[in-house]
């Protein structure tokens, strides 16, 4: 990603505050729909083994937190109000996310190579180096989603839009796509600078927020990254800055800013067998050799939804109390974002009590599902 | 095809018939993932025909058959105390977690015999040995696995979590306890 | 060597552990020589590499580097144990035993036996323990730390009682604040400044206080506003939160509004654990997620300068003296090759200085097994053992209070630590218990077997039962002061060795009657407690048990707090001490002896914090002590 920060940008595509707002939102929806599948990956794998995964994906998860808490910050800095409680806030899963010329899909799975792939491509670094290459023609034909290619009729796409089935559509530009999330970041921090620039100009500013409604590190620690308290331009820069390079590490490195090791890297530790250590370079991890037993993973019936556990009522009732978890945890989370950030520690709370709701759901045998088991749906 | 069905029949009678013992439902029990060792585990210590006898005993029936309570204890701590074993409190206090020093309610004469060889192969098992699944010799006591106890369904029932597991969050104590049911 | 900044600070070197090699140790010149790679050790360590001498430490534990993979060994091993005691999550280690609970019995001289660590022949037996593994007994302690009072420092002058420090509070003050940083302690001053505890103007914990529990708020409900008569004193008692080497939330005010940065788990790649306490009930023995403070933490940090060496499996067996200057020579120390072999091979280091960090036991037993105490002045190597005295008591609630969560303790009654009343009988601490009858009874699991056992509870009666009635549980657990006493004693006795050939440590230990004193009035205190909560007073007390002692008619059950102590007192001269103010033998030149076995006394505080500020204070005499000696070695770095 190319961070410009004050440098005007040829064409931004965010030119009002609401506008940005929408975007922001939009990075909220994004920043959690990556916490479903790395939090299935992470309740599936077996206890007592795998603990160099349960590690790295924890730690992932938790800072996809902070990133929420992060986009939240710059999101209450400019005076808007997250709402994290709007109907389709949660995915319908699988749901698709850029990444390069081509959409790939997330699904909710088990720990399994798979599911590693997938989450590479979540955080893996982009390669656009040039403007143009910053924007993807958008294939709806080969989504499946219109047949002749074109995008669909404004009321389908709202609702497509709305409810989490793919991410990175440049907004009011149905036939473009950003070529990646880091990308996506980009044009959030190039339109504060052009809305900021804007209103300075007119001797005001766009950090309008109130400050009580910023969530402070005393709110939020828990491994990997501050939060950052966003108050003015820099900090909101520096806020998302963080969260596009706490993905894919920062200017080709392996580290971010904040001199934690990258997501895309933590996962590719997984896939090489090794840790990385302090010098080395990208794809070349030189530290403590770590074990995946890929086998070592409760089966969890892939994108699994309420209407396969029919035949298993008890089951159905478990995954309905956790999707009312869940709806809880957001709530809460979205009330920490709107001026009671202490509820961010509660939110913890929730968290844990998914964890042991979703370790009983996995182990579940289904019926009617061979060897399958049960899993949380995350219908909300 | 059929052999693992009587197996996975004889398994979820197993599940159905604790569940009605322990208080806690099915779904509570298959969600500790820990049937299939439990069943080996009384299968292995007891054999088959006494799980037979026991599976088929009223659940309320009390007082009921010592491998039942063996069941229950099992399901609550994930400790294997055979049947030998009912009633005592001794060989309890010494299990429980938490401090286990000189305990003034516990007698200084009950302490684990042989305790060295105890304490030595406590936790991991020795290479080979695995007494959930038998070729091995009947063990009046010993912990199903390190997962077992985590699994235990006794901190459930008290509204906690496992001394050393499932942390509930920092802070979370400050509040009365819930109990689930 | 790499360079590491602040956010790496938890990295423990890959391969530290292991590629020292004992004959490359012995070959080489340090600087210092420390034994035991515990808490004390690591702190004076890693002093000593900040200001660039060479260090060697020797370890009797297993060579294993501490990573997660490691430390969740020892939290699998727990889970899995059958006896859970404080050494269950620790390997067996035939060559660098422990003592466990479960061994503690008299020994007949005449029956042999093998199966147990620390010597006792009397009727009387403690159930105190340490822990001989990378990181000492910190990896198992509760986490508590509490600074002495000023008082405790001058006993003897103020109550007649005791002896007094040849330091005093204000002397350590500096150093209290160094350990609260390095162990990072959550509390509030404002709760801390009680007995005439003093702090200086602005200064904050690095971190807030643990919340109270559920269970506290309860007790206090009762307690608070209490009014206690003792030696015409009143005391008016309230419930006070503990301060705890334990990650919180962090104080933005600490260090003039720099903040504190929390230390995680410990491991030899980026974990990012542990930076907060999740309340996983569990700090004795094993936090699962090392928010509690172990000095690994400590030894990380010393072992990543390059100039800090260890090495492990090496059992110190003789401290070498030259007979012609009392200078130490050397240590000896056994490497043996694994746990599962009685093989080791013998080897002997030089340094400029020699510290011994093996806590009161180990550093006393080492000293006498190597015949020191013909060369001590004062003859008080292994005298003055000391080890706080607990006195439990529990009753059951008339409503549930939550108990079994939280840390194992976050509150309790400290306003009877101090006053005057010390001049005739034993201050106290009173902890409550949020882990329950645990440690009296055995609870949960006895609760379980009396029910379904005994009363044939089934399905949701026998669940309901259990809830209602372990979440009424509380435990006072009382911990009194124990004043020196010559007679308190660590000796050897060529009869007991272990697999190694050196000697155990043979502990005679009796509870003296001014402690006891304490102990009846904490015993009478519990029951108007019990009856202002409205609780069941169910404490029990077994005349039979080797933890029994009677005073005045009664018979109590005095248990070990692991608090081990004075072995090797500081004092004002060679007479009446082993080692004065900055833990300096006065009998050896290049010899320190650093750790609690320093302690002339230790009032109604957990030992650690207090060794711990002794230990940054020493380490500061040591290197001026190396200065004067020589010039520091060059250090690449």
């Amino acid at each position: 990603m190319s961070v410009s920060e004050s440098e005007p940008a040829p064409d931004p595509k965010i030119k009002t505050i609401e506008e940005l707002y929408d975007y922001l939102y939009k990075g909220l929806q994004l920043e959690h729909a990556t916490l479903p599948p790395y939090l299935t990956a992470l309740y599936s794998l077996r206890p007592g083994t795998n603990s160099d995964a349960r590690h790295v994906i924890r730690v992932v998860a938790v800072e996809e937190m902070l990133h929420l808490t992060l986009v939240a910050n710059v999101l209450n800095a400019v005076g808007g109000k997250p709402d994290l409680t709007k109907p389709g806030f949660v995915p319908n899963y699988p749901t698709r996310l850029p990444c390069g010329p081509d959409y790939f899909d997330v699904h909710l799975r088990p720990f399994s190579r798979e599911a590693l792939d997938t989450f590479l491509k979540i955080e893996k670094p982009p390669e656009a180096a040039t403007e143009q290459d910053r924007f993807v023609p958008m294939d709806w034909a080969a989504l499946g989603l219109t047949s002749d290619g074109a995008p669909p009729p404004p009321e389908k796409l709202a609702q497509l839009e709305e409810s989490g089935t793919l991410f990175g559509l440049v907004p009011g530009e149905p036939s473009k796509r950003f070529a990646s999330i880091g990308e996506f970041y980009e044009e959030i921090i190039r339109g504060i600078n052009h809305l900021e620039d804007q209103a300075r100009q007119a001797g005001k500013t766009i950090f309008t927020g109130d400050p009580a409604r910023q969530v402070t590190p005393e709110y939020f620690y828990s491994g990997g990254g501050d939060v950052i308290e966003v108050t003015g331009r820099d900090s909101a820069v520096a806020a998302l800055t963080l969260v596009a390079e706490q993905g894919e590490g920062l200017y080709g490195g392996i580290y971010d800013s904040q001199d934690e090791l990258a997501h895309y890297y933590r996962f590719q530790q997984l896939e090489k067998g090794r840790y990385y250590q302090k010098g080395d370079e990208p794809n070349e991890p030189s530290g403590p050799i770590l074990h995946v037993d890929w086998d070592a993973v409760y089966p969890v019936k892939p994108d699994i939804k309420m209407v396969d556990l029919s035949r298993d009522p008890e089951i159905l009732a478990a995954a309905a109390e956790f999707n009312q978890f869940y709806a809880t945890f957001l709530t809460n989370i979205n009330l920490a974002y709107n001026g009671q950030p202490d509820l961010l520690l509660k939110a913890v709370w929730e968290m844990f009590r998914m964890r042991d709701s979703m370790n009983r759901l996995v182990r579940n045998p289904l019926t009617g599902h061979a060897g399958k088991n049960a899993g949380p749906t995350f219908e909300l | 095809m059929t052999q693992t069905t009587d197996a996975e029949n004889n398994l979820d009678e197993f599940v159905k018939f604790s569940a009605a013992v322990t208080g806690f439902s099915e779904f509570d029990l298959w969600g500790t993932g820990q049937a299939e060792e439990y069943y080996k585990t009384v299968l292995n210590q007891e054999g088959p025909e006494a799980i037979r006898k026991v599976i088929a005993s009223d659940p309320s029936a009390v007082p009921s058959d010592p491998v039942v309570n063996s069941i229950i204890k099992l399901w609550y701590v994930g400790v294997w105390y055979g049947p030998e074993l009912v009633g005592r409190m001794d060989v309890a206090a010494w299990t429980a977690p938490g401090r286990s020093g000189a305990k003034p309610a516990v007698p200084d004469d009950s302490r684990p015999e042989e305790s060295r060889s105890l304490l030595a192969t406590s936790g991991r098992l020795q290479d080979g040995e695995d007494r959930a699944h038998g070729e091995v010799e009947r063990k009046p006591l010993f912990v199903v696995s390190p997962d077992a106890y985590t699994e235990g369904l006794l901190w459930r029932a008290i509204g906690a979590h496992p001394s050393g597991a499932k942390a509930p969050g920092y802070g979370s104590w400050v509040n009365p306890p819930v109990f689930e049911d | 060597m790499m360079s590491y900044d602040g956010t790496d600070q938890v990295i423990f070197p890959a391969g530290a552990a292991t590629q020292t090699s004992a004959a490359e140790a012995a070959q080489g010149v340090w600087d210092a020589v420390i034994v035991g790679g515990g808490m004390a050790g690591s702190i004076v360590a890693e002093q000593l590499g900040q200001a660039g001498y060479r260090v060697l430490i020797l370890e009797a534990g297993p060579g294993k580097d501490m990573d997660l993979a490691e430390y969740e060994s020892y939290l699998s091993r727990f889970y899995g144990a059958v006896v859970k005691d404080n050494q269950s999550p620790y390997p067996f280690n035939p060559n660098a035993r422990m003592p466990r609970s479960t061994d503690t019995m008299p020994v007949d001289p005449n029956t042999p036996r093998d199966d147990f660590y620390l010597v006792q022949q009397d009727k009387y037996c403690t159930d105190t323990t340490f822990t001989r593994v990378l990181g000492g007994t910190s990896m198992h302690w509760e986490g508590k730390a509490l600074r002495m009072l000023p008082e405790d420092f001058d006993l003897r002058t103020k109550y007649n009682q005791g002896l007094n420090w040849p330091l005093n509070y204000d002397d350590l003050e500096p150093y209290y604040r160094k350990a609260e940083a390095e162990l990072g302690v959550a509390a509030e001053v404002e709760d801390q400044a009680y007995l005439g505890m003093h702090f200086p103007k602005g200064y904050v914990f690095p971190m807030h206080r643990m919340p109270l529990s559920y269970l506290d708020q309860t007790v206090a409900r009762g307690v608070d506003g209490m009014r206690v008569n003792l030696a015409d004193d009143e005391y008016t008692l309230q419930v006070r939160s503990f301060p705890q080497a334990r990650n919180g939330v962090p104080n933005a005010a600490y260090d003039g509004g720099k903040g504190f940065v929390p230390v995680g788990a410990v491991s030899t790649s980026q974990v990012e654990e542990g930076e907060r306490c999740q309340g996983n009930t569990n700090c004795v023995p094993l936090c699962p997620v090392q928010a509690k403070y172990h000095s690994g933490k400590t030894l990380a940090k010393a072992l990543r300068k390059g100039n800090v060496k260890i090495v492990t499996q090496a059992v110190a067996s003789k401290v070498e003296i030259n007979d012609h200057n009392q200078r130490v020579a050397g240590i000896t120390f056994k490497k043996y090759e694994s746990l599962g072999s009685e093989k080791y091979t013998e080897y002997t280091v030089e340094g400029a200085v020699y510290i011994l960090c093996a806590h009161a036991i180990e550093n006393a037993r080492l000293m006498l097994a190597s015949g020191m105490q013909d060369m001590s002045r004062s003859k008080l190597i292994g005298r003055n053992l000391m080890d706080h005295a607990y006195l439990l008591t529990w009753g059951l609630l008339p409503e549930p209070a939550g108990t079994m969560r939280g840390t194992t303790c976050t509150g309790g009654i400290t306003d009877l630590r101090g006053g005057r009343f010390r001049a005739t009988q034993a201050g106290f601490g009173v902890d409550i218990h949020n882990d329950g009858w645990g440690w009296a009874t055995g609870s949960p699991y006895t609760d379980l077997v009396e029910l379904v056992d005994r009363q044939g509870l089934r399905g949701r009666d026998l669940r309901r039962t259990l809830g209602n009635q372990i979440s009424r549980q509380l435990l006072l657990a009382f911990m009194i002061d124990l004043l020196p006493d010559r007679n308190n004693t660590v000796t050897v006795d060529e009869r007991y060795k272990d697999a190694l050939g050196n000697l155990k440590p043979v502990v005679s230990f009796k509870i003296p009657p001014y402690t006891m004193k304490g102990a009846a009035f904490a015993r009478k205190l519990a029951t108007d407690i019990f009856e202002k909560l409205g609780a069941e007073d169910r404490t029990t007390y077994d005349q039979n048990s080797y933890s029994a002692v009677e005073y005045e008619g009664q018979w109590y059950n005095i248990v070990g707090g692991n608090h081990l102590a004075g072995t090797h007192i500081m004092g004002t001269d060679p007479a009446n001490s082993v080692v004065d103010r900055d833990q300096h033998s006065w009998d050896h030149d290049n010899l320190y002896l650093v750790g609690p076995g320093s302690m002339p006394s230790i009032g109604t505080s957990n030992i650690s914090l207090t060794m711990a500020a002794l230990a940054f204070r020493s380490a500061a005499h040591i290197v001026k002590y190396l200065r004067a000696a020589k010039a520091p070695a060059v250090v690449r770095s």
